[in-house]
């Protein structure tokens, strides 16, 4: 469980890169769509964690 | 005391590199232990095994660094789908399911697949990486970097220079303008396949005469200040994932080649072919010695150190030592993507933990990075395995190969760690006469199953190779790691002669390899020219291969006729005992 909440705090920690890379490159014009994308990414990666849902995930999509 | 772990992957050419108070102690690509050629993933056995090697854990390690910045690469991939939408669509929808299910969470990967604090992992800059493990791997206290190669995070092309405060980056050629990207397109137009035949493409060169210069400068544009523009209505690699060149390039130069057609040099056809492979070939040259004149402007120094997938194009190197402007060349063995694991720790070790450069022992302490197996392990697994075999005195294997060799036998070569690179240096190699004209078809058809155009490489003594083979001085560090391709000077050698009168080079020195320069020496005695044909020791579509295992099942499946593992002998006739 430790590990798991672990592995989700550093993948959180994305959104916080994400905010230096737009402020560094001044796309934030990009930012809406990344924030979308890396959220869909944590709830795509946490339903690949279930066993039987994640053969068919990579179909859905 | 300190350990510094380099890794890269995700994308091809996986590897981990562990540095001990910055001298690399243990390399490996992850391909040698998964068996997948270029593998893409995390290299975890890779990782795995260079802790086990060094006898220490992860918690011994202070820093993990990545080889490049995950998010920045995805901020390009989605600016440069956008800009392209909706030919980008397609692409679009499958790279990014790639990206959110894996690439994006390198980190959590790295922790947890590796088991590493989160704090203790860093990132490096993907060119910075290729420039730091040129530089930092390199002997010389100052030198102008370039690195170049289909594309990192943005940038495809480098400019730094190297020094006592570090990397300077002076200038730099942003995505979609990269040689390496076109040089992969034009590799797939002549029916290869992108980031594995590009070797192909350098050995059909030879065949042919550059007669389309000018339509392929059509696609890379050379500029007047040394940079260089691509014409993207010829490319589709900005914006396809199946596809890298347009319909147009077919309009300009004609059908593409079907992937795996035959290639014969000698139809009007195969000639067009072969011409626009030595067009292509020309035209790289041309763009990376118009850089690299830039950069010596720019440093004022004369040496060149040079890193990405495009520094693995030797023939490319022997035009920078002989039409560039620096009077010496160096590049480390894995120059390509699996290098930026090296670069990467490096990068940690000099630029983050500010430890200064000592120049008295190599960073590099040989090509044999790799894993290792002793003869007890490989006696014991012979033996389990009923497998006849012939236990050689040490001293003896030299000798009693020299002499398979020069009665035409074909060896396998399994001898102490494995190497860094792609190259097969006399650790994991397949050996032959080179004396003998049939020996290159007989390799290409009846041992490693590839097309029959694919040159071989010569290794020879050092000291030797001023008989043979017409070496640019400056071009030293590169022969020994047969990055360099070199005019042949003799007839002597017609199955490592390559199509133009060139082969591709490793000069062997006694101290980097005793064993392998005791057979060249051996060889030597007994025919007047201590060469020897060297070539990876794999099948086509296989990595080289590491554990005698392997190269067991290798050798049964191949037409080699003898195999050293260590000192151990094996026949391919009767090889099983019972």
């Amino acid at each position: 469980m430790a590990d798991r909440l672990q592995t989700f705090l550093v993948r959180l920690g994305v959104f916080g890169e994400l905010w230096r890379m737009a402020a560094r490159s001044k796309r934030w014009w990009l930012v809406p769509m990344m924030v979308v994308l890396v959220l869909l990414g944590l709830v795509l990666t946490g339903l690949q964690a279930v066993p039987y849902l994640s053969p068919f995930i990579y179909a859905v999509l | 005391m300190s350990w510094v772990l380099g890794l890269s992957g995700l994308y091809h050419d996986s590897a981990a590199v562990l540095l001990h108070d910055g001298r690399v102690v243990a390399a490996a690509s992850e391909e040698r232990f998964s068996r997948v050629k270029h593998d893409a993933g995390l290299p975890v056995q890779a990782t795995r095994w260079c802790l086990a090697h060094a006898g220490i854990t992860m918690a011994d390690v202070t820093h993990v660094t990545w080889y490049e910045k995950p998010l920045r690469k995805f901020e390009r991939m989605l600016v440069s789908q956008v800009a392209n939408f909706p030919r980008s669509a397609s692409a679009f929808r499958r790279g990014t399911f790639n990206w959110l299910t894996e690439k994006l969470w390198v980190k959590a990967a790295i922790v947890k697949e590796l088991g590493v604090a989160p704090a203790r992992v860093l990132f490096s800059d993907h060119h910075q990486s290729h420039a730091a493990s040129a530089f930092y791997a390199s002997p010389y206290a100052e030198a102008a970097v370039l690195t170049v190669d289909g594309v990192g995070e943005w940038a495809t092309t480098s400019l730094y220079r190297g020094g006592p405060g570090g990397l300077e980056l002076l200038g730099e050629v942003l995505f979609p303008d990269s040689i390496g990207l076109v040089y992969s397109a034009f590799t797939a137009y002549l029916g290869f396949q992108v980031n594995d035949g590009e070797y192909k493409v350098m050995g059909m060169a030879a065949y042919g005469e550059p007669r389309f210069v000018d339509e392929v400068r059509k696609v890379l544009r050379p500029r007047e200040d040394g940079a260089f523009d691509v014409d993207l209505s010829y490319v589709s690699y900005h914006w396809s994932a199946d596809q890298s060149y347009t319909r147009r390039l077919e309009e300009l130069l004609g059908p593409a080649r079907f992937p795996g057609s035959g290639f014969d040099p000698t139809t009007a056809e195969g000639k067009r072919y072969a011409d626009i492979a030595a067009s292509v070939q020309r035209v790289t040259e041309d763009a990376l010695v118009a850089i690299a004149n830039v950069l010596h402007a720019r440093t004022g120094l004369d040496t060149l150190c040079l890193a990405g997938g495009v520094a693995l194009n030797s023939v490319a190197n022997r035009a920078l030592l002989t039409r560039g402007p620096f009077a010496r060349l160096f590049v480390q063995p894995a120059a390509g993507d699996a290098g930026g694991a090296m670069g990467a720790a490096l990068w940690t070790w000099h630029e983050v933990m500010g430890n200064p450069r000592t120049l008295d022992t190599p960073v590099l302490p040989g090509p044999g990075l790799g894993q290792a197996w002793d003869d007890a392990t490989i006696g014991a697994l012979l033996t389990d395995l009923r497998v006849k075999h012939e236990v050689l005195a040490p001293d003896t294997v030299a000798v009693r190969a020299a002499a398979d060799i020069v009665e035409g036998r074909v060896l396998g070569w399994v001898q102490g760690r494995f190497e860094w690179g792609p190259r097969a240096l006399g650790h994991r190699s397949i050996l032959a006469d080179p004396r003998r004209a049939d020996m290159k078809d007989r390799i290409n058809a009846r041992i490693k199953y590839r097309e029959l155009f694919r040159p071989f490489a010569p290794s020879v003594c050092a000291g030797a190779e001023g008989r043979y083979f017409d070496v640019p001085p400056g071009g030293e560090q590169l022969a020994e790691w047969m990055l360099l391709v070199a005019p042949v000077t003799t007839d002597d050698f017609p199955a490592t002669t390559h199509a133009d009168g060139t082969a591709r080079l490793h000069v062997v020195h006694a101290a980097a390899n005793p064993l392998y320069h005791a057979l060249l020496t051996e060889v030597g005695r007994l025919t007047g020219h201590p060469v020897v044909l060297n070539t990876s020791f794999n099948l086509k579509g296989e990595p080289i291969v590491s554990s005698p295992v392997q190269a067991l099942a290798t050798f049964f499946r191949s037409g080699l006729d003898v195999l050293y593992l260590g000192a151990h002998r094996v026949e391919q006739t009767g090889s099983y005992d019972g």
